[in-house]
């Protein structure tokens, strides 16, 4: 449907005329529609219930491994993510402190509640910006012939039209949605919410393929019905830098006060229950035929896969500061609900637990994300942007990553200018958006580090220096921040500088401390940053010899000992990153006809046609596709002169 | 310019001579250090090869850096960018045919930073400097998937489909590896999660024991591709002459009582239990003012030294000085002694020769006579014990089949070495991973896996992993 016969339709109105419409108000939603309203744009954003916006129906926690970097890279190109986290944390740890800064992830409890409250605060409080609830049902283009068509705005359930230049949807989990608790069918949305349809028949409409996906949550339940005497505390920690950069610069720090979680493992009864009621479990039936992610299996699933594990580990996090609800991390289950009861009541210190909401699994619609450009607008319709699990991803973070890029790209695209990829070599969110567009996925895609080929590159300390400057290009830093931001690297280059150039001879204060570590006192004088290269040394041990220090934050100390110890391998990895950047500047023209290319194998064709990919780099990246033939693809794009270095 | 490459330009298969041609930016520079030029076109010796003009040739050796070991004599042509084929700086190097000298130059290319080129890539360089015409660019692609298809069915051939099948199994135990430090890394509060780097330890050990030995088999390897080279020496008139006529059946070689007989040497090829052996007869080990002799003798340690395997054939009447004085410029670990003549009696020293030869390291010993044909079932089983110890038939061993496997194994064991120093240092795990990445990834240039999928299925299937 176009704009036109959307008018004409029976009690239709024109509502609005905005630059950019976005719909859907969960984590993608929230930061593409702020990036757009902070770039100038008359944006609107819509949302089925305002009182859930920026919703956190499944786990009450934000950060973790690979989204803890996320939280960052979102935060380092001027998105709103870390700062509301770090206004509702309630309970902050940074994971993996042993394990290599490469790996270091801060992760915090979110105050569920609050979350949602500040985000819709922070969106209300913005130039710009419209906030309203209401149940878009279609997307409104022009057919500009030949199966191209161009995104002109979108139309409610209540017959209202806007108009809009671009439209980014993010529709998580709604698009036809039904949940799942054993023989128990809903038509809904996650946490009883409505859900959302038409939207995806719309979509489908203008050649969009559709997926099916499934994804679930476990059983909350009232903290004052558990003992939690017997269980396994864990509590917060002080010294974790807040997510955002403007929290850092302005000398905020994580609360004094923070809240436990706790965590038990499963009984053999619980493995009892499960298995008696296997058969009803949706998933063994065939009643569940939406894919689900293995890395968030249910835990009937846990016991069926690995039958020689015995026993699970399930976390309990509080979901905020004025509630008793507490979630159970690791039970996540769509077996029928008086089953689910029996399976919490067998968990040491939850024999008597209240029950507050049960599990679930839910089914929901998402798109093909090959059909997705690295800037996250169709290939399809021109000016719809697409973020969050309508493309296939799993995850808050996940999410907001994907509606900063869409948001920026669709006000890049109203306003005529060069759009914004961010590649594999700069951040986890260059590598999410690239494998979803680029290699598609069969299940909800969860970031993982070890998807990043450039793990020592990417790191959480490291992201302001990864991205600022881009976001500070669309316009989305301040001058304050990117001036405390310039300030801090210049403050980390010339400490480098200093410890590089400062000797120290072997005396008996340096011989105490390197004994400490473990390592040895050498010979004749050496450079600090020579010491700080050996194993186990670290900066801020070297202070009683380093008289000449500067007072230094604690961040940019980290960063100054990372980049010295990992120098080596760092520089390995640079070398890495310069030669895939190559291939990734290697433009190719959109309207190449790839089966018109002599050599190119069949498959390669086929594939080349599908995904289009935009560089030479990308088009290396589709399975299918050979080293030969890219090889084929370089030697045609020298012959056309059509391909560019950028 | 690209960064150099290389590859045999000359058909697979044996040959004359063959051609194997580099091409890069400084390539002959990177190439020189592998190479003493013995004369030059112009007369000049002694000069390093990057000295050399374009369209100049040398006479030169190369020898592998590594080792000192003397490859071969060679021809190297040099071409300056961009009067060259590929329009950059060139080297053309004309070596003998056989497939081992070959391999081995292509090995020390790699070694030098001059990597295999990748199927068309010549032709391809060529096109993107310029010179080809626009009208060959359609020439050029079909090149391209042609090599790479030609490279594709190398691939799929038997040996090589044993090879994959051992370098997998390498593989999947550091995937196995990789997986539970990812799994410490990606889940660090899971029960899963591996709480220290023991197991992990005992595997990337035994991956690099695996690709060791394979990278080491290609030293091995060779024999397989060709015939094992068995010289037949000793001091005059010990038998030697009449041993490789046994062993022909026929009259190929005088015999007579007559010490040195025997001036040049002699070859015979047969097959030994299905080996393909040649046997050469050699001219008696001894002092002699006979020139030609002398010439003779000359010759019969260089086929000692060039064999893989020395029968040394001990007379009855030799003596125990005698031996050690022509036995030293062996090395023992080839060579297997024959006291020969046995029914002539034994020698009065055998006892005090076996054992001071077996501190040596001499690989065997038997009694021979080939009058009563007594002993000579030894010589099979020298044979048999050196081929199989070589890598071949029995002993379920796979052989590397290029140079540019070989180095591609090399780089994997040094990688895995590191991380297992990594480890030891006890610097994070992150880049002990990062190392043992970079090794799947050299590993995966052979068997063709990429490591980002693999590396995420080997969690899921391995890791019961939930939130």
């Amino acid at each position: 449907m176009n704009i036109e016969e959307a008018l004409k339709t029976e009690h239709s109105y024109l509502a609005g005329e905005y630059d950019v419409a976005v719909v859907g108000a969960g984590h993608a939603g929230c930061e593409a529609a702020h990036a757009c309203a902070a770039m100038g744009l008359k944006t609107i954003l819509f949302t089925l219930h305002l009182d859930s916006l920026a919703n956190l129906p499944c786990n009450p926690s934000i950060g973790g491994t690979a989204k803890g970097q996320i939280v960052r890279e979102v935060d380092a190109l001027g998105g709103i993510m870390g700062k509301v986290a770090d206004d509702c944390l309630i309970q902050m740890r940074m994971l993996n402190r042993t394990k290599g800064p490469a790996v270091h992830s801060p992760r915090a409890q979110m105050d569920r509640s609050k979350y949602s409250v500040t985000m819709k605060n922070l969106l209300e409080h913005t130039d710009n910006l419209d906030l309203r609830q209401g149940h878009v049902t279609a997307l409104l283009a022009a057919d500009e012939g030949n199966g191209v068509y161009k995104t002109e705005g979108v139309m409610t359930e209540s017959k209202a039209v806007y108009k809009a230049k671009a439209v980014v949807i993010c529709s998580g989990t709604y698009m036809e949605s039904r949940t799942i608790r054993g023989e128990v069918i809903v038509e809904s949305g996650p946490d009883g919410l409505p859900r959302s349809v038409g939207l995806s028949k719309s979509l489908e409409g203008y050649g969009i393929p559709l997926l099916r996906f499934k994804t679930g949550t476990p059983v909350r339940v009232n903290a004052g019905s558990v003992d939690f005497s017997s269980m396994q505390l864990q509590e917060g920690e002080h010294d974790v830098p807040l997510f955002s950069f403007e929290n850092e610069m302005n000398g905020r720090t994580v609360p004094d006060k923070q809240t436990p979680c706790y965590s038990v493992w499963t009984s053999p009864q619980t493995r009892e229950v499960i298995f008696e009621n296997m058969d009803r479990s949706p998933l063994y039936s065939g009643v569940i035929k939406g894919t689900g992610p293995r890395y968030c299996p249910s835990i009937e699933d846990k016991f069926v896969k690995f039958e020689d594990k015995t026993r699970h580990q399930i976390f309990i996090e509080p979901m905020g500061e004025n509630t008793s609800e507490m979630y159970l991390q690791g039970f996540s289950t769509s077996l029928p609900e008086d089953v689910q009861v029996k399976m919490v009541h067998s968990l040491p210190g939850l024999e008597n637990a209240v029950i507050q909401r049960s599990a679930y699994a839910i089914e929901y619609d998402l798109i093909e994300p090959t059909t997705l450009k690295q800037t996250l607008q169709s290939k399809l319709v021109e000016g719809l942007f697409t973020a969050g699990q309508i493309n296939g991803s799993s995850g808050y973070e996940e999410a907001a990553g994907q509606g900063l890029i869409a948001g920026i790209n669709a006000g890049r695209y109203v306003k005529g200018e060069k759009e914004v990829i961010i590649d594999r070599s700069q951040g986890y969110i260059g590598v999410l958006v690239d494998d979803l567009v680029t290699k598609g996925t069969n299940e909800p895609y969860r970031m993982m580090t070890s998807r990043a080929e450039y793990r020592l590159f990417l790191r959480y300390d490291n992201a302001d220096l990864r991205l600022t400057p881009i976001g500070r290009e669309v316009g989305l830093i301040s001058d304050e921040r990117y001036e405390a931001f310039e300030n801090k690297y210049k403050e980390i280059r010339a400490e480098r500088e200093r410890l590089e150039s400062t000797f120290v001879g072997p005396t008996d204060a340096l011989k105490t401390i390197l004994e400490e570590a473990g390592s040895v006192l050498p010979p004749s004088g050496v450079s600090i940053a020579d010491l700080i290269k050996r194993p186990n040394v670290t900066y801020d041990m070297l202070a009683p010899i380093d008289s000449g220090r500067p007072q230094l934050s604690r961040d940019i100390r980290k960063e100054v000992e990372t980049d010295i110890k990992y120098d080596g391998y760092l520089k390995l990895e640079r070398e890495k990153i310069d030669r895939f950047v190559k291939l990734e500047k290697k433009t190719i023209p959109e309207d190449t006809d790839y089966t018109k290319i002599t050599g190119l194998r069949l498959e390669a064709r086929q594939k080349l046609m599908n995904i289009k990919p935009l560089s030479l780099g990308q088009a290396s990246r589709i399975s299918g596709v050979s080293p030969a033939d890219i090889s084929v693809l370089l030697v045609y794009l020298e012959a056309t002169k059509g391909g560019t270095d950028v | 310019m690209m960064e150099p490459f290389c590859a045999l330009s000359t058909p697979v298969g044996v040959s004359g001579i063959a051609v194997i041609r580099a091409s890069g930016e400084g390539v002959s520079e990177k190439v020189s250090k592998a190479v003493r030029i013995l004369r030059t076109a112009g007369g000049r010796s002694g000069v390093p090869l990057s000295s050399l003009k374009g369209y100049e040739s040398a006479y030169c050796r190369i020898t592998d850096p590594k080792s000192g070991k003397t490859i071969d004599d060679v021809v190297i042509t040099v071409y300056e960018a961009p009067h060259s084929y590929t329009g950059e700086d060139m080297i053309e190097i004309s070596c003998h045919g056989g497939s081992a000298v070959r391999q081995e130059i292509l090995r020390v290319l790699n070694d030098l930073g001059i990597r295999q080129a990748a199927p068309g890539e010549f032709t391809k360089t060529a096109f993107i400097n310029g010179k080809m015409d626009l009208t060959e660019a359609e020439a050029v692609m079909n090149v391209i998937s042609a090599d790479s298809k030609r490279a594709l069915d190398a691939s799929n051939s038997q040996l090589m489909g044993q090879l994959r099948g051992k370098i997998l199994q390498a593989e999947d135990i550091l995937y196995k590896a990789l997986s539970s430090i990812e799994m410490m890394l990606e889940f660090p509060e899971h029960d899963d999660t591996p709480e220290n780097l023991e197991a992990v330890t005992d595997l990337i050990k035994s991956a690099e024991e695996s690709y060791g030995s394979l990278a080491r088999s290609f030293e091995r390897g060779r024999l397989l591709t060709e015939r094992m080279k068995v010289a037949i020496v000793g001091l005059p008139n010990s038998g030697k002459s009449t041993l490789l006529n046994f062993l022909a059946g026929y009259t190929r070689a005088i015999v007579t009582d007559i010490p040195g007989t025997t001036r040049d040497t002699l070859e015979f090829n047969t097959e030994v239990e299905g080996i393909p052996v040649t046997f050469i007869d050699t001219a008696g080990l001894r002092e002699t003012e006979d020139e030609i002799e002398a010439m003779g003798v000359k010759l019969a340690g260089q086929a000692a030294s060039e064999a893989d395997l020395v029968l040394y054939l001990i007379a009855p009447d030799t003596t125990y000085e005698d031996v050690l004085g022509t036995i030293s410029g062996l090395d023992p670990s080839k060579v297997c002694v024959l006291f020969s003549k046995s029914d002539k009696g034994d020698n009065p020293s055998r006892e005090k020769i076996e054992s001071i030869l077996r501190k040596k390291g001499v690989r065997g010993f038997a009694a021979l006579s080939v009058k009563e044909d007594r002993g000579t079932e030894y010589i099979n089983e020298f044979v048999r014990d050196y081929y199989e110890s070589a890598g071949g038939l029995n002993s379920g061993d796979i052989t590397v089949l290029s140079a540019r496997h070989a180095s591609l194994l090399d780089s994997v064991t040094v990688k895995l070495f590191q991380a297992l120093s990594i480890i030891n240092e006890g610097l994070g795990v992150d880049v002990c991973s990062q190392v043992i990445r970079a090794a799947l990834e050299d590993s995966g240039q052979i068997t063709g896996r990429t490591v980002s999928e693999e590396l995420t299925e080997t969690i899921f299937a391995r890791f019961c992993i939930g939130k």
